[in-house]
């Protein structure tokens, strides 16, 4: 009950107004909805923050990121080709690839370079300035020595030198070393062919290369059960090649001793199937070793017998021969009278090697005894035109069509700008530019009853998965009639006779057909001859009633002797003789074959 | 007294309370409940052992796998090491000098005997009219003919291609 104003009790003491406590609460309230709020406005831009990022990271990103995540986590190991290897026909190993070890370095995290170089020096057998200039160097990736045998690599792994790593590589070994060196050629630092067979099917040889993507664990090391992709590496194709590493051997050998012998300059010999055009063995010196390719020297590196041109002189009088035998302007047995010397042209007189009275001499004569004017009388009878297309026919002025890079066409003047003299030059050789295979193609076409089979070194490759492929033959071309082979191989035959120029070729046990040549070499620098350089060539076949085997053989500038009856025709002897050894083929002479 | 009197009335008209009969019951029997966590735990350790045993043996393949790998790996280079090796030691100037040692000449001309009523041929078997040195003559005939592809001569070559 409220009570009266003025009543004589105590006032209490004043209250505070109770109406200030509501407002408070309200304020309180005011605040806490403005947290809320404002907590909700921030989770929502929190959430939109990470919302946005999340997009970004997810959609926009989510592709480098990816490749980030990988490359941190996967590693991509290369895994080379293992490149092919070449055979010779009896699948003897000429060229394989072998394991090898390459040391590189990272020059910043080496410590003590000089140090360092002294020891890798000593390891490597390389030159401490070398290692040192090469530690040096300002990148971060160097090489320090390639293509080492396994075991150095192990020794240097062994070091533990900071900065200096071992890795895998591959080294191209030639076991035999210098045989056929010329035609195989090399490869490389980086196992890519540069010359010869290397170079010519260095893209069936290579292979493909492959990877393999391993996840790693923070260690860098592969996690085995981890993922892997493989990509295999396809081993290059090998190679059978027609060449048999024996008679190779067996010719160079002989080459060596001719070019030695005869203080030449340089040599060649070819050797080669006349059924199939296969080239049994191609020499050349001087020689080097494709093992060690840095000693070598270019002149050395070169093959001679389809890089070098030279005037084939006396065995060029095989064509004529034969254009004349084909067109009927003599047989082996017409006779003709022979003087020393035939002035073709006004200003120019050709003469035979030798001076003598005129004499009665069949064809067959004039080739045996390699006479010069005889021949060119032919020729005049022949006439230009028919002289230049049996040069042609030969094969003269263009590629064999050799599966060797580098080879010369030689050089055959058309016959509409041959001078006067020119049909004496050509007749007998000179004024005209072949190679020592171009040369053996000619023979081995009278060898094979006048088909022009092109010479080739490849017999078959051998893809990654064993299988054995033949290698493509091209159709033969017939240049003469076999009646017209027959007679010039018959006429051939007397060259290597008593009286011919060329009996130190004559086997004991097969019958042999060929031709000597002996030509003076052109001077590089200006018209007309190198005094006294002489190119000594014998070209021939046996056994001649049934040919097994061409062989050429051309000495480049012999200075003891230059005559090829002298010079070539023993090195035609040696390797002849071995290589019908070679090819099992029985003795066609029954009087001295069985004693 | 008034309070009582107050009371009294409320007491009076409080309803009578129909109380459930209380009957007895069989005590309730308690099941253990040790054995089914014991086996509880056996069940999830087991499981739990039973895929690290999993895992460790499918590790144990592949750590396996990749030993195996890398010592076919390393046979491979081992036989390719000894190939060149080989292919060295056949190499046909280290036999000529090998020969030259052991004081060897090489082979005279060759000695062909016909036997009585034997056919000819042009050609003689591998070995019968040639020098020593002279395997695989047979195969240097040069046509196709040769069975150079007979036999498989790439063993190794095809061993390796396989995946």
């Amino acid at each position: 009950m409220p009570q009266a104003k003025g009543s004589g009790r105590k006032r209490p003491p004043p209250r505070r107004p109770p109406q200030r406590r509501p407002p408070r609460r309200r304020r309180r309230r005011v605040n806490g909805r403005r947290r809320l709020l404002a907590l909700l406005i921030l989770s929502l831009l929190a959430f939109l923050a990470i919302s946005g990022r999340l997009v970004v990271l997810q959609v926009f990103d989510a592709g480098s990121l990816d490749q980030a995540a990988a490359r941190q986590r996967l590693m991509v190991v290369d895994l080379p080709a293992t490149r092919g290897r070449i055979f010779d026909r009896s699948l003897n190993d000429l060229a394989l690839s072998v394991p090898a070890r390459a040391i590189w370095a990272d020059p910043h995290l080496v410590k003590d370079k000089q140090r360092t170089a002294a020891r890798l020096a000593r390891a490597l057998g390389i030159r401490k300035k070398t290692l040192a200039e090469r530690l040096a160097s300002r990148g971060r990736f160097v090489y320090l020595a390639r293509r080492l045998p396994k075991m150095r690599g192990d020794v240097v792994q062994r070091m533990n030198l900071p900065g200096v790593f071992v890795q895998g590589d591959v080294a191209r070994r030639y076991p035999a070393g210098p045989v056929a060196a010329q035609v195989l050629g090399f490869v490389d630092v980086e196992g890519h062919g540069q010359a010869g067979i290397e170079q010519q099917y260095d893209g069936l040889l290579r292979g493909q290369a492959g990877k393999i993507q391993l996840e790693r664990d923070p260690q860098g090391r592969a996690i085995p059960q981890g993922r892997r992709n493989l990509e295999p590496a396809v081993p290059g194709t090998d190679l059978v090649l027609t060449l048999d590493q024996h008679l190779q051997y067996v010719t160079e050998q002989a080459l060596a001793r001719a070019v030695g012998q005869h203080r030449a300059k340089a040599g060649s010999v070819v050797v080669m199937v006349p059924r199939t055009g296969e080239i049994l063995a191609m020499a050349n010196m001087p020689t080097f070793d494709p093992n060690r390719i840095a000693a070598s020297k270019p002149e050395a590196r070169k093959n001679r017998a389809i890089a070098d041109m030279f005037e084939p002189g006396s065995t060029n009088k095989t064509i004529t021969a034969a254009a004349a035998l084909q067109h009927g302007i003599v047989t082996p047995r017409t006779e003709t009278i022979v003087p020393d010397n035939i002035p073709l042209c006004p200003e120019k007189t050709f003469r035979d090697s030798h001076s003598h009275a005129p004499e009665l001499m069949t064809f067959a004569d004039i080739v045996a005894k390699s006479s010069n004017v005889g021949t060119i009388m032919a020729a005049r009878d022949l006439g230009r035109d028919r002289l230049y297309k049996a040069e042609l026919d030969f094969g003269y002025g263009r590629r064999s069509g050799v599966d060797l890079p580098g080879e010369s066409p030689g050089i055959l003047r058309p016959a509409q700008s041959w001078y006067c003299t020119d049909l004496g030059t050509n007749a007998i050789g000179q004024g005209v530019a072949v190679t020592v295979l171009q040369m053996a193609s000619v023979y081995a076409t009278v060898a094979n009853n006048g088909v022009l089979r092109a010479p080739t070194l490849l017999r078959g490759t051998v893809d990654a998965r064993g299988r054995v492929a033949k290698a493509d033959r091209r159709p033969g071309r017939r240049v003469l009639s076999v009646r017209t082979a027959r007679s010039l191989s018959r006429i051939l035959e007397g060259v290597v006779k008593e009286g011919g120029t060329g009996t130190m070729a004559a086997l004991e046990d097969w019958r042999v057909a060929g031709k000597t040549g002996t030509a003076r070499k052109p001077d590089p620098n200006r018209r007309g001859y190198l005094p006294g350089a002489y190119v000594g060539s014998f070209i021939g076949f046996a056994p001649a009633e049934r040919p097994a085997v061409v062989v050429a053989v051309v000495i480049d500038q012999p200075t003891r002797g230059y005559y090829g009856g002298s010079v070539a025709a023993p090195v035609f002897k040696e390797v002849t003789s071995a290589a019908l050894r070679r090819l099992g083929v029985v003795p066609t002479l029954p009087a001295k074959a069985v004693r | 007294m008034s309070t009582s009197t107050a009371r009294a009335p409320r007491q009076a008209h409080r309803p009578q309370l129909q109380l459930p009969r209380l009957r007895a019951v069989a005590p309730i029997s308690r099941v253990p409940r040790l054995p089914f966590l014991l086996l509880t735990i056996a069940a999830i350790v087991a499981g739990v052992f039973g895929l690290v045993a999993l895992n460790v043996s499918v590790n144990q393949q592949s750590f396996r796998i990749s030993e195996l790998q890398r010592e076919t790996r390393l046979a491979e280079t081992r036989w390719t090491a000894l190939q060149a090796d080989v292919d060295r030691l056949k190499a046909p100037a280290r036999i000529a000098r090998a020969a030259k040692e052991a004081r060897l000449a090489p082979a005279g001309r060759p000695r062909v005997v016909k036997w009585p009523g034997a056919r000819g041929r042009d050609v003689a078997s591998p070995g019968a009219a040639s020098s020593p040195a002279a395997p695989g003559a047979g195969l240097a005939r040069g046509d196709d003919d040769s069975g150079w592809t007979a036999g498989d001569p790439f063993p190794l070559k095809r061993y390796l291609a396989e995946p």
